[in-house]
This record gives structure tokens, sequence and C-alpha cells, in this order.
């Protein structure tokens, strides 16, 4: 057993704290939500030539074969700074769809446009109603003469505006809920039959509302084979949950050294308030709710590093997203007081991005139900 | 003991409620139920109807206008409010400087002051907080210098909410510094018109800016202006904290805002079904509820002890913890009963008269900025470490 980082993956660590460190300060951040993309086109650049964007892809397709582990590491980075670009809709989601899809020309000149940096794309699959079922599909996809029409409604697709291609999963077949019969195909966001509302969300990022009304495609735009994509998808948000697990222990790290240094400073009755036995005991527990994170999150990515096979862990570390994690982001919002609820100070643009975590891709309650299917099927 | 309300006490609640539901405008109850923000002008309309039938400060003497109301009729009066989704009264002129005027002010004090508030002409904001000086309140050292018949003021406030757009303000200032901090202030009231004052927004985690930072350069405030005697304030801000105790608890709001819940909860939502066959969900929302329930009864307790001529005390502070925990604990139900539709971030489309269209259904808009917003209630008002203080001292004797 060893659990330090082999030397590659201290390699990426330092190579992304040093970058976010360099290049992320929370004005550039800021300035970078306030701006209508929502992202910085020289920061991706940056993202493309420290070998980010091939990060997690196999070798064969121009990726560097990375793990979860390394993907873990370098999350944890990103989540210490806030960083807002759209890396985990194109590349942790989008790009493992497509990699899990069967190999044709269209994924793979998709796939490798993304590793280059060159294009984004996007996985729509929320509905209005779906809530965080991904089997939960209405928008149809139905065979008309050699291709597909799809009708639809998408909600929250989160860099929906930002992609060049759109990843959409389309029932072609069954009802409703049926665990087969859903299909993934790609759209062009720009045609005329597609409507794409783009909007900012509440933790920084953006995501857009897409109609699709009788949109025409080719069967080459079919990605998955027919009928059988809810294995990609679901394996997809497996590999998707270790990055936000890995997300929000840097948040709650940088959530509980930011709230130190405050109480550290800040003085009131003529001394500093982490001066109070009180405040000390609630900053600890708030030290051991980010270890416990870290630890969770590295459990999760370790135990499927290498193949996707144990469930349980990653669905903990999620989990404690909505327990530990919003236990951690309110305390530390109550040590900094008045402080604490501007939007000026720092801690609160994390305590927004942490809240909205546990919702991503299926909040506590929906994730202790999957595990407790895991646990006692 | 009984909980049953008398029969005049249950006309009273009928006259209330027809009259709510006569004068308050549709549209003003569909945002307060939402959370949305209200206007000034929207909360003027209804204190200014509230005005007109003498029902804006239940809490004064009548002789000074008030309702002449039991507590068991303003409680009723305060319930009836919440259900049907009033905006709240600001509390600044009527509920806090108002009493306090009444209390101590002179009689030129009273016949300039308290007309205006009592028709909601009049805004109010409350300079107590500062940069430095925040659960140690009496820290603050906003100077007030004398110079013939006027204070020179020089100082910072903050966490003003509705400076913009206050009139006056009510403000603890420091007359004397050689002696125990809390000997050294005055209660004072600034013309926010008066020259040196500017106030700046606080931007807030919801998008919103209803407080602000208000800076006092060379402010001059006629001598005439001190409540009560100088270096006497914090008497007059101690009579203020234990004047209004009756609605700190937020009970008849905050069972409003948890039925707004369940009726979200009702809807389907979760893939086909309603959140009602969630049990981690609902047992969450029953939970809350429990808390409310016991809440209520406290609240109730304390208005009976009252009126047997009882006050309240530090056991108000209880009132205060659980009633700010309960509140967040309901914006954290609706946030996740909002699922997905919780981010789309809308505060330009959220606001009064946009054109913008809202994205999803209408009431997940608020869900997040509420959500965020209300982590002020356990901060504000004492914080709760403060209350907490005060009852180890008070009631546990420790």
């Amino acid at each position: 057993m060893d659990l330090s980082f082999t030397e590659d993956q201290e390699l990426i660590k330092n190579s992304v704290e040093k970058f976010v460190t360099d290049n992320y300060a929370s004005d550039k951040r800021r300035r970078i939500i306030a701006e209508s993309k929502g992202f910085d086109e020289e920061i991706w650049k940056s993202f493309s030539e420290l070998g980010w964007l091939a990060l997690p892809f196999p070798e064969k397709f121009g990726g560097f074969g990375g793990g979860l582990i390394d993907l873990m590491i370098l999350m944890k980075a990103f989540g210490k700074a806030l960083i807002v670009e759209p890396y985990v809709s194109t590349i942790v989601i989008g790009g493992n769809i497509l990699t899990f899809c069967p190999e044709g020309d269209l994924r793979n000149s998709i796939l490798s446009s993304i590793i280059s940096g060159n294009k984004k794309v996007s996985f729509a699959f929320a509905e209005l109603g779906s809530r965080f079922n991904p089997y939960d599909v209405i928008t149809s996809a139905k065979e008309s003469s050699g291709g597909w029409k799809i009708n639809g409604q998408k909600t929250v697709v989160f860099g929906g505006g930002q992609a060049d291609y759109i990843l959409l999963s389309a029932r072609t077949s069954g009802n409703r809920l049926d665990k087969s019969g859903i299909s993934i195909f790609c759209i062009d966001p720009k045609d005329k039959n597609v409507e794409v509302q783009d909007y900012p969300t509440v933790d920084g990022f953006r995501a857009a509302e897409i109609k699709i009304n009788n949109l025409k495609l080719d069967n080459n735009a079919l990605l998955s084979e027919k009928n059988k994509a809810l294995e990609i998808i679901e394996k997809t948000f497996l590999i998707a949950l270790v990055a936000t697990a890995a997300e929000a222990s840097g948040i709650m790290e940088k959530m509980y050294e930011m709230t130190l240094e405050y109480i550290s400073t800040r003085k009131q009755f003529g001394v500093t308030i982490g001066s109070f036995q009180a405040i000390q005991h609630r900053a600890v527990e708030m030290l051991i709710l980010s270890e416990e994170m870290t630890s969770l999150s590295s459990m999760a990515a370790l135990t499927n590093d290498k193949s996707l096979s144990n469930k349980k862990p990653i669905y903990s570390s999620k989990i404690n997203i909505g327990i530990g994690g919003r236990k951690l982001g309110q305390e530390s919002i109550q040590l900094h007081g008045g402080m604490g609820v501007t939007e000026e100070m720092e801690i609160g643009q994390y305590f927004k991005r942490l809240t909205l975590l546990d919702t991503f891709l299926g909040n506590a309650d929906y994730y202790l139900k999957e595990y407790s299917k895991v646990e006692f099927n | 003991m009984n909980l049953n309300f008398s029969e005049e006490d249950q006309k009273f609640k009928t006259e209330v409620r027809s009259f709510i539901q006569e004068n308050l405008n549709k549209e003003t109850a569909k945002r307060v139920e939402e959370g949305l923000s209200i206007s000034k002008e929207s909360t003027q309309e209804w204190q200014k109807k509230l005005a007109s039938k003498g029902w804006l400060a239940p809490g004064w003497p009548k002789e000074y206008g008030g309702t002449g109301w039991s507590l068991t009729q303003r409680y009723i009066f305060d319930e009836e409010c919440g259900v049907a989704s009033t905006p709240r009264t600001i509390p600044f002129g009527v509920t806090m400087v108002g009493p306090v005027i009444i209390k101590y002010g002179t009689e030129e004090q009273k016949k300039k002051y308290l007309p205006k508030i009592l028709s909601s002409d009049e805004w109010w904001c409350q300079g107590y907080s500062e940069p430095g000086s925040g659960s140690d309140l009496a820290s603050l050292s906003t100077k007030a210098n004398k110079e013939g018949d006027c204070y020179i003021i020089n100082g910072t406030k903050t966490w003003t909410s509705l400076a913009h757009h206050a009139d006056q303000m009510f403000a603890l200032v420091r007359t004397r510094s050689d002696c125990k901090p809390q000997e050294g202030i005055s209660f004072i009231l600034i013309d926010m018109q008066s020259e040196g004052i500017s106030v700046n927004p606080i931007v807030t985690l919801d998008g919103g800016s209803e407080i602000n930072m208000v800076y006092l350069e060379n402010v001059k405030v006629p001598l005439k202006n001190i409540i009560h005697e100088e270096n006497k304030g914090w008497t007059v801000a101690k009579y203020l904290l234990g004047h209004e105790r009756v609605s700190i608890a937020e009970v008849a709001r905050s069972k409003k805002a948890l039925s707004k819940v369940k009726e979200i909860a009702r809807l389907n939502l979760d893939s086909g079904k309603s959140l009602l066959e969630n049990e981690r969900f609902m047992d969450k929302i029953i939970k809350c509820d429990i808390k409310l329930q016991a809440l209520e009864y406290a609240e109730l307790k304390v208005i009976s002890d009252a009126v047997k001529g009882k006050s309240p005390g530090a056991e108000a502070s209880i009132l205060k913890i659980r009633g700010s925990e309960i509140q967040q604990e309901i914006t954290e139900l609706t946030l996740e009963a909002s699922g997905y539709h919780a981010y789309p971030y809308q505060i330009q489309a959220s606001e009064k008269g946009s054109n913008e269209p809202i994205v999803g259904p209408g009431w997940g808009v608020s869900a997040a900025p509420k959500y965020f917003n209300m982590r002020k209630t356990t901060i504000y008002g004492g914080s709760n470490e403060i209350q907490k203080n005060i009852l180890a001292k008070m009631v546990l004797g420790l």
C-alpha cells in the first residue's frame, strides 16, 4: 500500500497549482464570468498546451491516457481556484460520452477537435420533469427517410451555449422511463431548428435551454449504438462524479483556509474572534469536514482508477458534498459574519459553487438511493 | 390552558383577512410569495393602505396613532399578513425608531417625526454596525464632536439596510471616549439629505443591493437631534432591542414558506412522480414542520405571558435562534426541491416589469438566491452566537 502520488502525478499537481496561482486570480475569474462567453480563450488554449484537454482520453485518440487519480488531482486544483471554464461539460462529460461511443468519422473528428482545444461540446440530458434520472427521456428521434427527425426540449444544459456541438440523448424506442431505447445524437446548435437560450448560472458558470423542433439529421449523426446509450451515460456520469467530488474537496479546503485566515485576523471585543473556544471548535470541525471530503474523493478515484467497477465509493463522495459540504459551506459563511454574505468576498463565490455541486448530476438524496440499491440489491 | 381565540378575536381575524384581500396588490403578493425583490413603490403602496386604515403601527400606544390592539390581535394580524404574503412593513421607522421617539423623544421631536412615520412618507434606516464593530457594537467609533449648536459627525456605518431609500437615519455615535465604551454613546437622528453623507450599495450573494455602506464626512447635525440624553445612547439602544420581540421568530412567514415547499413537492417533478413519494425528502419537510410547531408554541407562550404582564426577557433569544435556523432550513428545502431549476441566474428577468423571459418554472428563480441570502438571518439582529452568549449568561447563569 502506498497512498502517496507517483512522480507523474506530482508533476500534474505542481503544474496545475502553479498555473492557477499564476494565471487565475479572483479578479480574472470575475472578469471572465462578467463576459458573455463565460470562458477565456487564452486560458482554454493554455489548458490545451498543458495537456489537460487530452488528459482523460486514451492515447489512440491523441489523449494522454490519464486515470481518475490524475483527473482528481486536476479537478481539486480547479476547485481551489474556482475555475469556471467548461472543462467538466466539454472534456469530462462530453469527451467521455464520445470515447464510449463506437468509432466513426464524426465521433473521431469531434474528439480530436476537443482534445486540440479547437471545439467544445456539451451533453444535453436533463429535461423539464426528469429531475436527476438520466433515462427519463421524452425528447424523441424518429427514423425518417434514411435519417432522423428530432423533437424535444432539454433543460439546464451545462456549457450548452459555449458548445460547437451538442450531444443529445433522445428516445429512439420505448416509453418515457424505459432504460433501453435511448440513443445519443450529435446536433448543430446553430441549426435553424435548434433554439439555444444561453444564460449564466448562479454559481458563475453557464448553461442553456435547448428546444429542438423537427430537426432533420443524417444517419451519421447517431453517435451511439441505437437504443443502447444509457450505459454510456451512466459510465460517463460516474467519471464526472469523481471529478465533481474532487472539485468539491478543493473548494472545501480553500474555504476552510479562508475561514481560518478570517477568524485569525478579525477582531471583536479587543481580540481575534479565533481566540474564542466556541469558534475554535467550529473551525476544527471544518478542518475535519474538509479532510473527510478529500478522503472520500481519493477513495472514489483510487478504487476506480483503472476500471469503473466500484460505484459505492463514488456515490459516497458525491453524497458527502450534500452533507459535509453543505455543513462546511454554511459554517464558513457564518464565521465570516456579515462579510460572508457579500458578493465582494471570495468565500461567497466558493459557497455558491459548492452548494450547486450537490445538485450537479443528482443530489445527496438521489445517490443515497442509488447507494442503497448497490448495497442491498 | 387553551389555544382558542375568543369570539372577538375570531371576528377580528375575519376583518383583517377581508381588508387584506381588498387592498393587497395581487402582483405584489405573488412576488412576495415567490421570494422576489419588492420595490420601494410596492412596499410604499401597501404601507400607505395600512396607514390610511390606521393599521401601520400596531405596536404604538393609541394616543400616538397605534391600533390599541391586544397582543393576541397583533399576533393574528402578523399571521394573516404572512399567510397572504403582504410586503413586510419596513421596521426601521414603525417598529424601531418610532417607539424610541415615543418613549424618549421631546415634544418637538414627536411632532416632527412621528406623523411622517405613521403615514409612511418618511423612510428610516439604522446606523449601528461599523466595519470594525459588529457583534462588539459598543466599540463603535463614528465620532460626534460638538461645534456650536451642532454635532460634526465623522465615520462609517455598514450593513445599513435600505439607506438608499431612507430620508432619515437613527444612529449610534461616540460622544465620549474617556469612559467605558457603553457610556460614551449617543442615539441621534440624522437627515439623510445632509451634506457629507454618501451611500454605497453592498452587493450581496443573491445579486441584490438592499444593504449599504454609509460614509459620514463632517456631517452637521443639530444638537436637538439627540434622543434622550447625550451619552445615554446605549440605554436607548437596549430599549429598542427589547421593545419589539413578538414577531422576531417569523413564524407566520415561515409557515407560509414551508407550505410553498409542500406545493412544489406536489408537482410532478421527480421523473413522472411527485416528490411526495420521495420519503427522504418528505421526512425533511416534516422535521422542519415539527421544529416550526415547537417554535410557534414558544412564541404563543411569550405572547400569553406578555398579556399577563411578564416581559419575555432572554428567552426571546431562543425564538431568534430557532426562528432564523428554520427560515434557512426552508430555503434549503426549496433549493433541494428545485433540482436543476435552481441553476439559472436571472436577477434581471426577475426584476419587476422586466421583459426578459424567465428560464424554467417561476418558483425556481429565487431558490438559490434566497438560500444564499438567508444565511444572513443567523448573522444579523445579534448573531446567533451572541444570542447564545445572552442565554448562557442570563438564563443558564454561567
